[in-house]
Parts: structure tokens; C-alpha cells; sequence
């Protein structure tokens, strides 16, 4: 299968390729007329490079001109990785984020961070270097993609209605809500350090409040792109809030990016019925870092009450270390609790489907470790 | 010649009839030539031949030996000459806290000794960091983690693992003040229409 992987969508198909190595996930759609958005980002681990410019790439397409737009749903590293990176590859792409990452409190906590080295880039330094993209593009040239484009609930992201277009292409953001941006606010809030603080790395340990979940409109296909959004109990806040705007877009999606890798915390009954088809298909990326890997086998089975095609970039659990030298693998095994690589093979299930055409059926493919959930 | 180290206690016992002991440098860490003893000071004969290593060290005085050979001339030991049992690194890792509870941590680990290796996710319990180390552990901390062998001043060899957090500098006033203003500027920009 995989001599098909690097061949271009025609005109009319559109294109859902999701991406996850473990730890990270990257989505490329193709609005059709060759025109692309690319939603989060990672970075395959043999290449060092974000995942979904070698993929354009690969395919043929000129990222300065065909890629539209660049969401960063939010500001974990498991999903900004290698984002900057894309934003600067892609010259042409306007840029989303959440709107609750304008807040002062947010670019001070960028600011501090960039100011410091640290083991690993987190996806506040990510930031740091969108935001040098941003300002370093004129707006006197080309002032729609100086942006960001700060996404909040009921608004549209891109809407790509030029005249000589064929098909229809419309994304719409379905998160956060305004009481979400104030929680995500008190959560930032929470990181900026104090005087005398040491200068650590700046770790979420909250709720994803700020996550953006789109809706994303191709023709007569509707896609539900779910993020990180979580569900609570709530009604102004993660998957309530989106389920009780009056401007919900209408229709029922077809294909759903799964939230927050399967979750429990992220699983709200009623968007399956309201807001996606009987039996769609559920696209998975795994999260093979923390105490649970996700999805764990009960969040699999509560997705398959609601279909059967349910696909996975990879394996939830992650995969075996590399054993050590007899001593120090003694050592570890007698001190660690758990152990595992949380990074494998860059895992690609790709959905095609061609637009304009009733009743047509879409085409599943497996890349790289990606399987069908059963 | 080669230089010839005592320590200040075998000196005084010795004076008059100095007995040359080189011990082995190497693991210590102290530069070679120079070899680590308990007490704060070392007596070195024809301390000039060691070079470099002998400007690490900060020479007290300079007498001559009752033998009346080469001079002697008494060095301060830094602290971290001071000999301790010897610790032979086979592993090591750099880590970073992603988590803690009240009795586990959990950290991302990325191997110092094979720097190709994938990183890995660990988790272990807070017991296996020292008490003094404990206040550090939190999310966003670094530390190293080196497992070896550990070899007394008696000979006897013990399989050890050591986990040490890194000290980071901490924020000021200042530095708080100037990213807020920064924060300002760059808000001004990126809503600028």
C-alpha cells in the first residue's frame, strides 16, 4: 500500500491525513482545488522535520502557496511541536490559535520562557518563534496573514469563496467559549513564576480550556476536528458549551478527529448524536505518555458504541526501551515503576473522499504502524 | 621527576624521610598529577612539574623538605578533590519532571551515554530522591540520573544509582518586569491591524 502513499488528492477529493508518532499529532486536509490547512503539528523523529511539510512535500504541493491555513489548537507540546517551522515554510497560510493565548499574561509567560534554555523546547517557545514569523511578514504586503487569527467559539476561521473555486470550504471554530478563555487565563496565570522562583520549564498541568475544535465544511463533507476539548459538567464550558450555542454549524460530520486521544475526559455522549453521523469515521491519535496511555481499552470500547470504522496513528501503549547493559538494566528494573519509549514510527491514516458525489464511499489508508481499532 | 604527593598528616609523620605515594587521579575529578586526599591540604614535591593542574591549586607555602631535596610546597584542596569513594558511571540520563504525586514521579529521561537512543518516559518512586533534593522535584525540574559502580576507599564494589537535581538560577524582579513590558510591545504588534 504504501507505493500510493505519495500521490496527490485530484481537485474534487478531499483529503483527511492524521498524523501521530505517540506522543504528538498533526492533521493535513485538502480543501479541495488543491488548497490545504494543516491543523497542529509534530515532528518525525528520522527526519527531524514537522511531519506535515515532508508530507506535502512528498505529495507534490507547494506549501508557500497552496497551504491556506495553520491552526495551533493549543499550546502543549504534544501539539505545537515544529509549528513555527510550518508557518514559515507555508508563507502564504494565515494563522490560528486560540484566543485566550492574546492575554498578556500568555506572552509574558513566552517571553520568560524564550529567555531560557531547557532540555527539551516546550510549546511555549514554539511560540516564540510563531510570534517572530508573525511580525517579521509586512502587512503592508500581505496584512490577512499577519494575523494570528484569534479563534474563540462561533466564529469562522477561513472561509475560501473565490469565484473560480468548484467546491465550497468553510472552518469554523467550536471552541473555547468565553467562560473557557477565563479559565484558561487563571491557568496561565498559574505558570508565570514569582520572583525568587527557579527559572523551570513552564508544564500544563491543567484542563486544556484553550483548545480549539473545528468544524470544517469541504463540499457536501462535514469534519469534525475535536482537539483537546474536554467535557465538564458545566454547560458553559468544553463539549456542553459547543452543544448549546444557537450557531452551531448545521449538519453532521462524517469523519471525527476523536478528542483529546480517546479520553474519558473528553467523551460527551451527546456530540455523537448531534453532531456526527451514525457509524462516521473516528480518526485516533494515541498518547502513549502518563500513568494511562490513551486510548485505554474502555475509552476504545465507548467509541465503539458509536461505530465501527475506528482508526489509530499508532500504538496506545508506546513501545519496549532498548535494554542497557546488564548492571544498569538490573539498576532500573529494581528502581523505575514503568519504563517505555513514548515515541514510535510515525503512524498516517489517510481518508479520501470525492466530493460532489451522493452516496459516494471514502478510501481508508494505513501508514506506518496506523490500524484499524477492532 | 615526577611530582610526589602526601597528605599533610603522612608529611608531619614522614617529615625527614618523605616516603613517595602517587595515587591514582582518574575518577576523582582532580587534574592529573594531583591526587585527592581527606584533609584541606597537600604537600607536593617539585609541584612546578605539574603544570596546569598545579595553578588549579592554590599554593599556601613553599618549604623545604628536611631531606633536603626538592621543595615542598603545601596546596589547598578544593572540596571537590576531596576524596570520596570512587564512582564509576556506566549510564547516565538527563530528565525532566512531567509530573509528580504524592509518592511517584514521572519524568521524560534522555540518554547522556547513547545520545541516539529514543527518550523515554519513567516513572519512580519520591523515595528514590535524597530528602535534600526533594523540595526541587517538581514539574519542569531537571536532573540527572547516572547508575555505576561504586568502589570504597576499602576495595568493595557496590551497584548504585544516584539521582541529583539541577539548581536553576531564579527569576528577578527585573527580569518579571522587563517580560511584562515585552509582553506589551509584541500584544501591540500581533493585534495590530
Amino acid at each position: 500500500m504504501s507505493e500510493n502513499r505519495y500521490t496527490t488528492p485530484t481537485r474534487n477529493e478531499a483529503e483527511i491525513s492524521v498524523f501521530g508518532p505517540g506522543v504528538g499529532e498533526c492533521i493535513v486536509l485538502h480543501l479541495g482545488d488543491f488548497e490545504w490547512m494543516v491543523v497542529d503539528s509534530c515532528i518525525d523523529r528520522e527526519s527531524k522535520r514537522p511531519i506535515a511539510l515532508q508530507y506535502l512535500e512528498k505529495i507534490g504541493v507547494d506549501v508557500t502557496t497552496s497551504v491556506k491555513c495553520f491552526v495551533a489548537t493549543h499550546w502543549h507540546d504534544d501539539h505545537i511541536s515544529g509549528a513555527a517551522q510550518i508557518l514559515k515554510a507555508c508563507s502564504s497560510a494565515q494563522f490560528v490559535c486560540s484566543a485566550a493565548l492574546i492575554a498578556e499574561e500568555f506572552l509574558q509567560l513566552v517571553k520568560l520562557q524564550s529567555e531560557r534554555s531547557f532540555m527539551r523546547n516546550s510549546g511555549v517557545d514554539e511560540f516564540i518563534q510563531i510570534f517572530e514569523e508573525l511580525i517579521s511578514r509586512s502587512p503592508d504586503v500581505r496584512w490577512q496573514t499577519v494575523g494570528p487569527t484569534w479563534a474563540r467559539a462561533d466564529l469562522p476561521v477561513l472561509r475560501l469563496l473565490k469565484t473560480d473555486r468548484s467546491i465550497r470550504a468553510e472552518v469554523f471554530a467550536l471552541s473555547p467559549s468565553d467562560a473557557a478563555i477565563t479559565l484558561a487565563l487563571h491557568e496561565i496565570g498559574q505558570l508565570l513564576p514569582t520572583p525568587q522562583a527557579p527559572k523551570r520549564r513552564a508544564v500544563a498541568q491543567t484542563p486544556n480550556h484553550v483548545s480549539v475544535a473545528l468544524w470544517v465544511t469541504v463540499g457536501n463533507l462535514h469534519i469534525l476536528l475535536g482537539s483537546d476539548l474536554e467535557h465538564f459538567p458545566d454547560e458553559r464550558l468544553g463539549w456542553k458549551a459547543v452543544l448549546l450555542s444557537p450557531t452551531k454549524p448545521s449538519g453532521r460530520a462524517l469523519v471525527v478527529k476523536v478528542p483529546h486521544h480517546g479520553s474519558g475526559d473528553a467523551y460527551c455522549p451527546d456530540i455523537w448524536l448531534d453532531l456526527i453521523t451514525p457509524n462516521p469515521i473516528a480518526l485516533v491519535t494515541p498518547f502513549a505518555s502518563g500513568r494511562k496511555p490513551l486510548p485505554t481499552e474502555d475509552d476504545i470500547k465507548r467509541i465503539q458504541n458509536h461505530t465501527s470504522n475506528i482508526y489509530c496513528t499508532g500504538a496506545p501503549r508506546g513501545s519496549r526501551p532498548q535494554r542497557l547493559v546488564s548492571p544498569v538494566e538490573r539498576t532500573v528494573r529494581e528502581m523505575v515503576r514503568t519504563r517505555r519509549v513514548i515515541q514510535g514510527p510515525m503512524g498516517h491514516v489517510r481518508m479520501r473522499y470525492p466530493l460532489g458525489m451522493d452516496g459516494a464511499n471514502p478510501t481508508i489508508e494505513l501508514f506506518e504502524g496506523a490500524k484499524q481499532l477492532t | 621527576m615526577e611530582s610526589e604527593i602526601f597528605s599533610t598528616k603522612q608529611f608531619q609523620e614522614e617529615s625527614g624521610n618523605i616516603q613517595s605515594r602517587v595515587i591514582d587521579s582518574g575518577e576523582s575529578g582532580a587534574p592529573e598529577g594531583i591526587s585527592p586526599f581527606p584533609s584541606g591540604f597537600l604537600i607536593a614535591q617539585n609541584a612546578e612539574s605539574l603544570g596546569e593542574s598545579f595553578s588549579e591549586l592554590q599554593a599556601k607555602e613553599t618549604v623545604t623538605g628536611s631531606n633536603g631535596h626538592s621543595p615542598l610546597t603545601v596546596l589547598n584542596i578544593p572540596s571537590q578533590f576531596v576524596p570520596t569513594n570512587r564512582f564509576q558511571v556506566l549510564q547516565k540520563w538527563e530528565g525532566e519532571i512531567i509530573g509528580i504525586s504524592a509518592d511517584e514521579c514521572r519524568a521524560v529521561v534522555r540518554n547522556m551515554t547513547s545520545p541516539e537512543a529514543p527518550e523515554e518516559e519513567v516513572t519512580f518512586s519520591i523515595e528514590e530522591i535524597s530528602e535534600s533534593d526533594r523540595v526541587l522535584a517538581m514539574p519542569g525540574a531537571v536532573f540527572y540520573w547516572s547508575v555505576g559502580y561504586e568502589d570504597s576507599l576499602q576495595g568493595q564494589r557496590t551497584r548504585k544509582s544516584t539521582i541529583r537535581f539541577r539548581r536553576l538560577p531564579t527569576w528577578t524582579k527585573k527580569e518579571l518586569n522587563k517580560a511584562r513590558q515585552e509582553a506589551q510591545s509584541l500584544r501591540d504588534l500581533l493585534v495590530r491591524k
